[in-house]
C-alpha cells in the first residue's frame, strides 16, 4: 500500500526546494529611452487602455483622460503608482486589464520627462 | 472488588476527559484574512468562494462604484479536503490583487496539537504552508515583476504557525508567526517578509459572533510613509442553523491569499480604502 500522504508531502517539499530563487526586478530607468510625448505616442496607449467608453472619458467619476489637458488635471504621481502596481488598468472596464511592458515604460518615461504635449 | 472497579472507572474517566478535544475554537478554517487553527475533518471536501469588493469609500469608492460593490478586488474559488482530521490540503484560484495575478494556490495545513478540556493540552497548534504561482502572460521585457525570466519567478510561498486557545464558548484568541517568501520582488523590496498575526472570536449573542483579525509586518520597507499598511479586518458571523455560518467582513486588504495580502496591502482605513468581503463555504462528505 503506497503511503499517499508521505509521497504527497515529499512532492510538495521537492517542488518548493527546486523552485526557489532570490531575485529582484532590474532597476527601471528612462535614461536609455527617448522621452515620449503625448501627441502620437502616449495618446494612443491611453486611448486603448484607459479612455474608452465606460471608463476614463468625460463625465467619469475618476478622471477624464481623453485630452492632454484633462489628463494633467489629475495627480500624475497617483497615475504612475496605479499603473506600476498593476492596479490600473483593472478588469472592471471592457478594455485590457494589463499594460504591456513597452506601454508601461512609455507612460512612466512620459511623466518622468515632464509630460510633454508634443 | 467494588473499590477496584471504582478506581478503574475513575482512571478511565479521567483519561478520557483529558483526551476530549475542544471543538470550534473558530467556526471556519479562516478568521477573516488569516487561517484559523480549524482543519477539515477527514473525508470532508470544502468548496469555497471568497470575495473582496472594491473600496467602500475614498477616491475609488462611494456612489460611482456603489460603495465598491460593483468592483471585485479579489475572488477566490477553490476546493479543500481533509485527508485526516488533522491534515488538510487545498487548491484554489485567486484573481490576485497585487502585480502577480491569475494565481493558483496550493495549501497544506496540519494540526500538530489540539486543545483539550480541563487539564489537557492548553492550546491548539497548527502549521500552514501555501505556495502561489501566477499564470499571467509574461511581459514583453524586463523592468516589471510580470517579466518572468525564470519560471520560478512566478512563485511565492507562505508558511506560518498558529497557536489558538478557546477560553470559553464566548471567547477565542490566536496568534500566528509567519514567513512569506517571494522569488522575485521589485528592486527596492526584499524577498523575505516576516509577520505576526492576532485574531479573536467573541460570541456576542447565541447566534452572532464578532471576529477580529490583524497581521503586523516586520519590515522597514513596509511603513505608512512608504504607503504600506498592516492588513486588518473585523467581521460578523451568524449561525444560520444546520451548522452553516454566514460571515461578512470589512478589511483594508484586497488580496485573499497570504502571499498576496501580506506584501501588497497599501490601503488605509482612514482614506476609505476598505471593503466588504464574504466567504461561501459548503462541505461535502466524500468518504
Amino acid at each position: 500500500m503506497i503511503n499517499v500522504q508521505k509521497y504527497f508531502t515529499l512532492f510538495i517539499f521537492s517542488v518548493i526546494l527546486v523552485s526557489c530563487t532570490r531575485d529582484v526586478v532590474e532597476e527601471f530607468s528612462c535614461d536609455s529611452v527617448d522621452i515620449p510625448v503625448y501627441e502620437g505616442e502616449v495618446d494612443a496607449v491611453i486611448n486603448r487602455t484607459c479612455a474608452y467608453v465606460g471608463c476614463h472619458i468625460q463625465g467619469f467619476g475618476f478622471g477624464d483622460y481623453t485630452t492632454y489637458n484633462s489628463i494633467l488635471v489629475n495627480d500624475l504621481d497617483v497615475f504612475v503608482s496605479e499603473i506600476t502596481t498593476g492596479d490600473m488598468p483593472d478588469a472592471v472596464g471592457s478594455g485590457p486589464d494589463t499594460l504591456t511592458t513597452s506601454e508601461l515604460v512609455l507612460l512612466q518615461c512620459w511623466i518622468q520627462g515632464g509630460a510633454l504635449e508634443n | 472488588m467494588k473499590k477496584t472497579y471504582f478506581v478503574i472507572f475513575l482512571f478511565i474517566s479521567v483519561t478520557l476527559s483529558a483526551q476530549e478535544v475542544v471543538h470550534q475554537t473558530f467556526k471556519d478554517t479562516r478568521v477573516i484574512n488569516s487561517h484559523s487553527t480549524e482543519t477539515l475533518p477527514a473525508g470532508k471536501l470544502d468548496f469555497r468562494i471568497g470575495h473582496r469588493f472594491g473600496d467602500l469609500a475614498g477616491d475609488l469608492g462611494g456612489w460611482p462604484t456603489f460603495y465598491g460593490l460593483e468592483n471585485a478586488s479579489d475572488v477566490l474559488i477553490g476546493f479543500e479536503y481533509g485527508l485526516k482530521d488533522n491534515l488538510m490540503i487545498g487548491l484554489s484560484r485567486t484573481k490576485g490583487a497585487g502585480e502577480l495575478r491569475q494565481n493558483i494556490n496550493g495549501l497544506i495545513k496540519v494540526k500538530l496539537m489540539a486543545q483539550e478540556v480541563e487539564d489537557g493540552k492548553p492550546f491548539s497548534l497548527v502549521l500552514v504552508g501555501l505556495a502561489t504561482g501566477s499564470t499571467i502572460a509574461s511581459a514583453d521585457g524586463p523592468g516589471t515583476l510580470a517579466f518572468f525570466e525564470k519560471a520560478a519567478h512566478r512563485l511565492s510561498y507562505h508558511s506560518s504557525f498558529i497557536i489558538a486557545k478557546k477560553f470559553s464558548n464566548r471567547f477565542s484568541i490566536q496568534i500566528n508567526g509567519a514567513w512569506t517568501y517571494r522569488n522575485l520582488v521589485p528592486s527596492e523590496d526584499k524577498n523575505d517578509l516576516v509577520s505576526v498575526g492576532l485574531a479573536s472570536r467573541i460570541q456576542l449573542t447565541k447566534s452572532l459572533g464578532l471576529l477580529l483579525d490583524a497581521n503586523f509586518l516586520f519590515s522597514e520597507l513596509r511603513t505608512t510613509e512608504n504607503g504600506f499598511y498592516n492588513p486588518t479586518g473585523f467581521g460578523l458571523e451568524w449561525e444560520t442553523g444546520g451548522g452553516h455560518v454566514f460571515q461578512i467582513n470589512f478589511t483594508n486588504a484586497k488580496g485573499l491569499s497570504e502571499t498576496d495580502f501580506l506584501p501588497n496591502t497599501k490601503f488605509n482605513w482612514a482614506d476609505g480604502e476598505f471593503r466588504l468581503g464574504f466567504t461561501i463555504s459548503r462541505q461535502f462528505t466524500v468518504r
